[in-house]
């Protein structure tokens, strides 16, 4: 299925197309996200950094971002849980639907939404404390929990990232003591030990040894059973390895949105073609 | 020798004179200061008040009323100094009322001490009619204001925005980012900016003549003049008693002294800090 933007159809006609074509279920294949109409402006008055996105994000499911550098992919994972805000000339025009409520409304909690679509960064980035307050941090943050409580979920997240029995000896030390890997698999604990419904990860292991890297992948495949994943990455075989869809940007445009294995065997449209042969980008 | 060479070990050769000028200068006031300052120091520096003329004494007084002085300017600058770095750090980088403070702060910065004596002065011995410890410490802390902020702002400003990003990721108000990670993670350059104003306004006697006065009692009321170093230096310096000379090179070495440690604090607590997280 194309979603070329020139004949790009409304987002309810291609979530239709596509069960069709991919002979799914209603049940089994629902999106978490819908993005309508996208536009992004850096700032007020310039050119528009991504231009009329359209694009299902499905649950459950690990949607992969690829493209040229500078084509829009982090600028579009930005949008997805407004961090963007925390600059004020940045803006957005469109919708983007989670459970049916458009999160780039004013008055929308931008606490809530991310605690419900957490992010985790390039770099990893750990807080300047130890590796349990790193966790209990967005924890503390929501409220509600007692300590017990907070304990259990903060085992829980560093099981799931797999990282429980690395630090169960040393929660207590500083999370930057650390190895890259370990920080970053500390950061997706954070965010899962807050059971968001979306995780947005902006090329999570392109500052990790290939070890590391496998080790998240793998974790990534793994947390898909619970949680619905985006994430954009530069590593086309990486994107072809987890993810299950795939959209292919280009200055901007969303150029083609399909299941990953079509997307790098029999692409649509030419320039995905062309960018997976590796003839740019 | 080809003429390449020559300059090269001609300009090499001026670097290295001017760098060892520059030393020995330091090394023969420090040389001269230790020499006086020692022969001048003893148990009476701390024990006894300062004399009258021509007797002998200490600097008891004026050791403590430095103290009070310097303690309460920072105590006055460092949360003004640390809230308004962070404003700046915090603000757009487009604002242009950000852009004046930052070149006001930065012409406070340079402003001659003497100015701020005066202007404290003006505002504060004039008004209440007297010269006070009040006084003298608000013109301190107007010197280390600037310091303060601008080490702060700077401080903030090396916080990699993804981990301000990482915290509203999760949920944490802006606020708390500021005060729970920044300053995590600014915490020891900030620290160091206090303590280098310390040093800064540790010697300083313009802003003092005119506010803090000086006292040859013991006292620690704020309301009334307070003795302090640098001032009873420079009185005792140009007197011609002897006795006096001498304690204010006692005085002038102990200020030194007190400035060194400063100093070394100001790089080593920041290092111990990051120690101790580590062996956590």
């Amino acid at each position: 299925m194309n979603m070329n933007i020139a004949t790009a159809p409304a987002a309810t006609e291609s979530l239709s197309q596509i069960k069709t074509e991919t002979g799914l279920t209603d049940d089994l294949l629902q999106p978490r996200m819908e993005i309508n109409d996208l536009s992004f402006f850096y700032s007020k008055g310039s050119e528009p950094a991504l231009k009329n996105i359209n694009m299902p994000i499905y649950n459950n499911k690990v949607t992969a971002l690829i493209g040229p550098s500078g084509c829009g992919k982090s600028t579009l994972l930005r949008t997805m849980n407004r961090i963007f805000d925390l600059y004020g000339s940045q803006s957005a025009e469109g919708e983007i639907l989670l459970d049916n409520e458009n999160i780039l409304q004013r008055g929308v909690d931008l606490n809530e939404l991310r605690s419900k679509v957490g992010m985790v960064f390039q770099k990893p980035t750990p807080f300047p404390m130890s590796i349990y307050d790193n966790i209990t941090y967005g924890l503390k943050m929501k409220g509600g929990l007692s300590k017990p409580e907070m304990a259990i979920r903060v085992r829980k997240a560093l099981k799931r990232a797999h990282l429980w029995k690395e630090v169960k000896d040393k929660l207590n030390a500083d999370a930057s003591s650390l190895s890259g890997g370990q920080q970053q698999r500390l950061c997706i604990a954070r965010t899962i030990a807050l059971e968001p419904e979306v995780i947005l990860m902006d090329e999570p292991t392109s500052a990790l040894d290939p070890l590391a890297t496998s080790a998240i992948e793998e974790l990534i495949t793994e947390l898909r059973q619970k949680y619905t994943i985006v994430i954009v990455t530069h590593n086309m075989q990486q994107a072809m390895r987890i993810s299950d869809y795939t959209g292919f940007m280009y200055l901007g445009e969303l150029i083609e949105f399909d299941k990953t294995g079509k997307i790098f065997k029999d692409a649509d449209n030419q320039k995905t073609r062309d960018y997976i042969a590796g003839d740019f980008g | 020798m080809p003429v390449r060479k020559l300059k090269n070990y001609a300009f090499i050769g001026f670097c290295t004179f001017c760098a060892l000028f520059g030393l020995v200068v330091l090394a023969s006031v420090l040389y001269s200061l230790v020499g006086k300052g020692v022969s001048g120091m003893g148990l009476h520096v701390f024990t006894e008040l300062t004399p009258g003329p021509g007797s002998h004494g200490g600097l008891k007084n004026a050791i403590i009323g430095s103290l009070i002085l310097t303690a309460l300017g920072i105590l006055i600058a460092a949360p003004l100094g640390v809230m308004a770095g962070t404003w700046l750090s915090e603000s757009d980088k487009s604002s242009k009322i950000a852009e004046a403070l930052r070149f006001l702060n930065g012409m406070l910065m340079s402003a001659p001490s003497i100015l701020v004596g005066l202007f404290v002065y003006k505002v504060v011995v004039v008004t209440t009619g007297s010269f006070s410890g009040w006084a003298g410490a608000i013109a301190l802390a107007i010197l280390a204001l600037p310091i303060i902020v601008s080490t702060t702002e700077e401080m903030l400003r090396l916080v990699p925005t993804t981990l301000k990003e990482a915290g509203s990721g999760l949920g944490a108000p802006r606020w708390r980012v500021i005060t729970q990670l920044c300053y995590r993670a600014a915490g020891p350059g900030i620290i160091t900016g206090i303590l280098l104003s310390v040093a800064r306004i540790t010697g300083e006697t313009a802003p003092l003549l005119f506010t803090a006065l000086n006292s040859n009692f013991m006292s620690t009321e704020l309301d009334k003049p307070m003795a302090n170093l640098p001032v009873t230096i420079y009185q005792y310096a140009m007197s011609p008693f002897e006795s006096w000379n001498e304690l204010a090179w006692a005085g002038a070495l102990l200020i030194t002294v007190f400035i060194l440690i400063i100093n070394i604090l100001s790089t080593a607590l920041p290092r111990w800090i990051k120690a101790r997280k580590a062996a956590k």
